[in-house]
């Protein structure tokens, strides 16, 4: 009986119930879709319309349901709460609480209350709809439509991680090298530092680019500057450096610098094929000047250690070219000992440019010697004594050995003839003081002195009528005296006094 | 049990004692009201008013309307706790012997006037703090029950303070409303004015007697209230101690103590027989905002912030109610 009394006020306040319920619905599909929103700026993704739509109903839906359920939901108390607050005095309240109570006094209270509740009308049951609910939906819905309005790059806090381009990935890959390259060369820490710098303002250009090909070209072009710029100082740092200063070591020496083997072995085929068409004074002039900057600038530089094998390959190629010289100043064919320099030259530029050519000291010796690995040189020392200024020391063994070493054709190289011809007296007389051995006089043969060393006496100034110039018989006997020796012509006691005696001269 | 009777018979009494007390008294309706509140809730009245507003006139009249003995105790400096309750007399008996007899002093009546009970001394306003809690009066180690219905009806003047003894707590907490009697509006007092220029006797008659005045107790006693209106009652009380865990930041300002469970009692016994009055068969809220005022400005005690600054107790009681009035919502859904 009660309920049925208060099922029309049940009813108005269920209509509050869904009113509030829908509007707190709202409010939770407002906030779902500002949650939603933020979180699709957060990653720059323009969510789609029907989408956004979607999760606004269905979490408004949601928050109209719970809501409706679990707060506004009108009960029997408190619709009896709410006519009673309208100003039925608790009649209501305590109507509902007492029930079933029959006492006389519950009858008479029950009665009271139904009987003031018809005079009661649901419609002065005013529906409440707390003001502040109303502006929070206000102020949701506007903060939904702010932030949907934005755009949505703009917000976005956190970079979009887009997948790397090939072209993007090449040029980070260079970088990288470039950078690796840098670190590795032998530069001052301010070049270095200096170099590095520019590579991060390129790598940095880079990163905050759009990948466009304009920017991969500009990128490209300060990767390239940086790269020259490196050569440059690199090349300037090289010992080699200093032989561009010579017109005829100049294109070896940028060939080296530029580290293409290809273009070395090339110009070493070129300066050998041009030493070996000259003749004669030419011939002896060029090899001079191929051996002779090279030791000085060895001389006077002080190469860095991570070149010592490059300059040990210079320094044995001068001492190569060096014995030639002097084998053709002895009017000896020079054409051999070109050639297995050049290939020696050329096969250890080779090893150097492709990274093989490893310089390690020499066990068990007081001399410092080096022997590179590769095997080509493994019995280096044997050379490398062989070429001595002046043709002083050992290099006679070399040379002797190429004076009868194979010449399948019997030839002696170009422009110097037969081995007939070698000896002839209209040989070409070659100008070279340098290879003129500095004595401390001259030995007259067979004069001795009080203390049974040969004398000394110096050389006649001017030269006599009908005299051949010493300079130029010199060669002549040198040579005979090593067929002699060849052939055992001459007793093996004697010869270390007949070599003597012709060093003397 | 409480018949359908004994509820249409109460409101029937109600309205004829209230008709009939107005034949004696012109205006003062609230008062009249609260006053047959107290006396059928079974509790004594502290009357305070400017001389001549019609204090001892309205006793008086209660005593008529409800047909009990009504006996005036006019309270001087010099009054004796004897005077009040009585002593033991010497008397010769038939046979001429001496014999101590008990004469009942003016308290052993239904309805006693205690006029300017604030004038006695101390000792003298003790002798009824006996009376009105237990209804008995001791005496020489005899104890004397009073008769029910028994109600202490005193009156105090506000103006005169020199040469008066203010109520002490414990005996102030036993009187359950404290009325403020009004100077009449001019109306008022024409009507009073020609009402006694003809006959200054109070022509009020009789409508209950002492059991019917129990049995509507009894009535009242019944009645349902709600757990939030007694709760709220509770708060009500609680809210008026600085010190209790809910007080009102009026108490805490104004307030130096509260008021006691007696004032709890007697907010719920007097609710209840004012729904009846008012033909309700429940206590509301309404009866608990509307006895507030009478059950508790005699029970909460200022501080010097609340006497410097003038407040009053009526104007603290209102702040109390408004503060527990505002009630908590929901901060969205306003929900209560």
């Amino acid at each position: 009986m009660i309920k049925q009394a208060l099922t029309p006020y049940l009813r108005r306040l269920r209509a509050e119930a869904l009113l509030r319920a829908i509007l707190s619905g709202f409010l939770a599909g407002c906030a779902a879709e500002l949650l939603f929103l933020l979180s699709m700026h957060a990653f720059a993704s323009q969510p789609r319309a029907s989408v956004c739509l979607a999760l606004f109903a269905a979490a408004g839906l949601l928050g109209a349901v719970l809501g409706y359920a679990l707060c506004f939901r009108p009960t029997l108390r408190g619709a009896a709460g709410r006519l009673d607050a309208a100003g039925l005095e608790e009649r209501i309240r305590t109507m509902v609480d007492c029930d079933p109570a029959a006492t006389p006094l519950h009858r008479a209270q029950r009665a009271d209350a139904l009987s003031a509740l018809t005079r009661f009308a649901p419609s002065r049951l005013s529906l409440r709809l707390p003001k502040r609910l109303f502006v929070l939906c206000l102020l949701g819905a506007l903060a939904v439509a702010a932030v949907a309005a934005l755009p949505y790059d703009r917000l976005s806090p956190v970079p979009l991680e887009q997948p790397e381009s090939e072209e993007m990935r090449l040029m980070r890959e260079m970088l990288d090298s470039l950078r690796a390259q840098i670190e590795a060369a032998n530069l001052e820490d301010e070049e270095r530092n200096r170099l590095l710098a520019q590579l991060e303002e390129a790598g940095g250009a880079m990163l905050a680019g759009d990948g466009s090909l304009d920017q991969l070209a500009q990128i490209t072009r300060a990767v390239g500057e940086i790269t020259q710029e490196l050569e440059e100082i690199e090349m300037f740092k090289s010992w080699v450096y200093r032989l561009t200063a010579y017109e005829n070591l100049k294109p070896l020496a940028e060939a080296l610098l530029r580290e293409d083997a290809e273009r070395t072995s090339a110009v070493l085929a070129e300066m050998e094929a041009g030493l070996l068409a000259l003749s004669g004074q030419e011939q002896l002039d060029a090899l001079m000047a191929l051996k002779t900057p090279i030791q000085e600038e060895l001389a006077a530089g002080e190469p860095d250690d991570s070149e010592a094998y490059l300059c040990y390959a210079f320094d044995s190629f001068a001492n190569d070219m060096e014995s030639a010289a002097v084998y053709l100043y002895s009017h000896l064919n020079p054409t051999l000992l070109i050639h297995s320099g050049f290939e020696r030259m050329k096969s250890r530029m080779a090893m150097l440019l492709s990274g093989e050519a490893v310089l390690e000291e020499a066990e068990d010796s007081d001399d410092t010697l080096y022997v590179s690995r590769g095997g080509e040189d493994a019995d280096l020392s044997a050379e490398s004594d062989s070429a001595s200024a002046g043709g002083q020391g050992d290099g006679e063994g070399q040379a002797h050995q190429m004076l009868y070493s194979a010449d399948p054709d019997g030839r002696w190289g170009a422009g110097v003839g037969t081995r007939e011809q070698q000896y002839h007296a209209d040989a070409e007389r070659l100008v070279e003081p340098s290879l003129i051995p500095e004595l401390d006089g001259s030995y007259i043969p067979g004069a001795r002195g009080e203390d049974g060393v040969a004398q000394l006496k110096p050389a006649p100034e001017e030269e006599s009528e009908g005299s051949v110039p010493y300079d130029q018989v010199y060669g002549l006997y040198y040579a005979q005296l090593l067929d002699q020796i060849a052939s055992y012509a001459i007793p093996e006691d004697a010869v270390e006094i007949v070599e003597a005696y012709f060093y003397g001269m | 049990m409480v018949t359908e009777k004994d509820l249409k018979d109460f409101s029937d009494k109600c309205s004829r004692v209230f008709e009939q007390i107005g034949r004696d008294m012109v205006g003062q309706r609230d008062i009249i009201e609260s006053a047959v509140v107290a006396m059928i809730a079974g509790g004594n009245v502290l009357l305070e008013g400017v001389p001549g507003v019609g204090k001892t006139r309205l006793v008086r009249s209660l005593g008529r309307v409800f047909g009990l003995p009504f006996s005036r105790i006019q309270f001087t400096p010099d009054l004796m706790p004897s005077d009040v309750t009585g002593t033991n007399v010497i008397e010769k008996d038939e046979r001429g012997n001496s014999v101590y007899r008990f004469q009942p002093g003016p308290v052993f009546s239904n309805i006693v006037l205690a006029d300017e009970i604030n004038r006695a001394t101390p000792k003298t306003q003790s002798a009824l703090l006996e009376a009105m809690q237990e209804h008995i009066v001791s005496i020489a180690g005899e104890d004397h029950r009073l008769s029910e219905p028994f109600f202490v009806l005193a009156t105090q003047n506000p103006i005169e303070q020199e040469g008066t003894y203010p109520l002490p707590e414990a005996q102030i907490d036993r009187f359950m409303l404290k009325l403020l009697v009004p100077f009449p509006s001019v109306d008022e007092l024409r009507r009073i004015v020609l009402m006694t220029q003809q006959s200054m006797e109070e022509t009020s008659e009789r409508v209950l007697s002492a059991g019917e005045l129990l049995a509507m107790r009894e009535t009242a006693r019944e009645i349902p209230v709600i757990d939030e209106v007694v709760d709220f009652t509770m708060r009500l009380v609680a809210a008026t101690h600085p010190d209790s865990d809910q007080p009102s930041e009026t108490a805490k300002r104004y307030i130096r103590m509260g008021a006691s469970p007696r004032a709890a009692q007697a907010l719920i016994t007097g609710a209840k027989v004012r729904a009846l009055i008012g033909g309700r068969y429940n206590v509301s809220l309404k009866d608990i905002h509307a006895l507030a005022y009478p059950v508790l400005r005699h029970r909460v005690k200022l501080n010097f912030d609340a006497v410097a600054e003038r407040k009053t107790p009526d104007e603290l009681i209102a702040a109390m109610l408004g503060e527990l009035t505002r009630r908590p919502k929901s901060p969205v859904f306003g929900k209560r």
